[in-house]
C-alpha cells in the first residue's frame, strides 16, 4: 500500500442545512493529538469566515493499492460475510465483509442458511485477529468472542 | 458547545469484484490508538481480510473523528453554494486552494475580491502558511506564499434544495 498524504476533513452545515466539505492536507507523520491541535486551530481561523457551523472534525490516513491484482472472476461484493462478536453485556459488534469466497460456505450445515465454516483456518486466523484486543465496537468496546457468523445476499 | 471524540475511530478497506461493484469492509479501533500502530494493524488484517475476500482489495484508510455535540445554529441565509476560495502557491510553485463555504459577504470587496484588510482573513492566511503550521499540499510541500483571494459560488446540488421548495397544495393547486 502506498500512504497518501493524511489530511483533516471539516464538515460544515448551512442555514438550509446543506453541508460542505473543507479538507486540509497535513504533514506525514503528523500525529492524531497534532493533528486536533491543528484541526482546532484551524477551525478557529476559519469560523469567523463562515455563516456556516462546523459539525465533524476528521483526521484521515489512507493508503492506496499502487498495482492492483485482479479480483476473482466469481468473485461477488453482494456475498456478504456477517461476523457478530460479542463484546460484553449486551455489547455486540457486526463486521461485514463483502465478496467473501465460496470455499468458506458450509453449505452442509443442518439448520438452513449459510453459515460460514469456522473451522476454516483462513477464518480462524481472522477471527483469531479480530479478537486480539485491538479492534472494538462503535462504543470502544473491545471485542471478546464470536457469536455468529453467517452469509447474506444483498439486492 | 464543544467537540468530543468519538468513542472509535474507523478502520475502512475499499474493494472491488470481477463485476466492478465495490464495496467497502469497516472495522473500528479505540480512538487513542496512535496513528503508526493503527497503521500497523491494518497492515496485518489486510492480508487476513484479502484471504476471506475474493474482492481486491483497493484502499485502506483510517478515520479519526470528533462531532459538535451541541452545533450552534447556523447564520440565517448562509449558504453553502458561496465560497471564499482562497489561492496559495508552496515550495515547489504548485497552487493550491482551499474554498470556504458559506463565506460571509461582510467580507468581500464589491468587486467580488476577498477584503485581505480584514484581521481574520491575515489570522487564516497566517495560519496556513506560516513556519511551524501542519499544512500542506498532496505531495506533502510546504504552502508559502498567498496568491489571492476571491469570491465563487457553486452550482446547487439536488440534495441542497430547500426542503420546502415544492408548492404549497392548498395554495397552487
Amino acid at each position: 500500500m502506498l500512504q497518501k498524504q493524511p489530511f483533516i476533513r471539516f464538515v460544515l452545515l448551512d442555514s438550509s442545512e446543506s453541508s460542505s466539505l473543507l479538507r486540509f492536507n497535513i504533514r506525514r507523520g503528523t500525529t492524531v493529538a497534532a493533528a486536533a491541535v491543528g484541526a482546532n486551530d484551524m477551525r478557529s481561523r476559519v469560523g469567523p469566515l463562515t455563516g456556516a457551523r462546523f459539525t465533524q472534525q476528521s483526521v484521515i490516513y489512507s493508503s492506496v493499492e499502487p498495482e492492483p491484482g485482479s479480483p476473482l472472476p466469481e468473485s461477488i461484493a453482494s456475498r456478504v460475510g456477517v461476523f457478530v462478536f460479542s463484546c460484553g453485556l449486551d455489547q455486540y459488534a457486526i463486521v461485514e465483509i463483502y465478496g467473501i469466497r465460496e470455499e468458506f460456505i458450509d453449505i452442509e450445515n443442518p439448520c438452513g442458511g449459510m453459515l460460514i465454516t469456522l473451522t476454516h483456518p483462513v477464518i480462524a486466523a481472522f477471527i483469531e485477529y479480530m479478537i486480539s484486543g485491538i479492534f472494538v465496537n462503535r462504543f470502544g468496546h473491545p471485542l471478546e468472542s464470536l457469536e455468529a457468523a453467517f452469509v447474506q445476499i444483498r439486492p | 458547545m464543544a467537540f468530543v471524540a468519538r468513542p472509535s475511530a474507523q478502520l475502512t478497506y475499499g474493494m472491488v469484484d470481477a463485476s466492478g461493484s465495490r464495496g467497502t469492509a469497516s472495522f473500528d479501533i479505540p480512538y487513542g490508538t496512535l496513528a503508526a500502530v493503527a497503521i500497523a494493524a491494518a497492515d496485518v488484517l489486510r492480508p487476513l481480510l484479502a484471504a476471506t475476500t475474493g474482492c481486491t482489495i483497493l484502499s485502506q484508510s483510517i478515520t479519526y473523528s470528533s462531532v459538535d455535540n451541541a452545533p450552534a445554529a447556523a447564520a440565517a441565509n448562509s449558504r453553502v453554494e458561496r465560497k471564499g476560495v482562497f489561492t496559495f502557491l508552496t515550495a515547489a510553485g504548485k497552487t493550491v486552494q482551499y474554498s470556504i463555504p458559506s463565506f460571509l459577504f461582510s467580507l468581500e470587496k464589491t468587486s467580488g475580491a476577498i477584503n485581505e484588510d480584514w484581521p481574520v482573513i491575515q489570522a487564516l492566511v497566517n495560519g496556513i502558511v506560516g513556519a511551524d503550521v501542519i499544512f500542506c499540499d498532496s505531495n506533502g510541500v510546504d504552502l508559502t506564499q498567498y496568491k489571492g483571494a476571491r469570491e465563487a459560488s457553486r452550482k446547487t446540488t439536488r440534495a441542497q434544495l430547500p426542503r420546502d421548495y415544492y408548492p404549497d397544495a392548498d395554495l397552487i393547486p
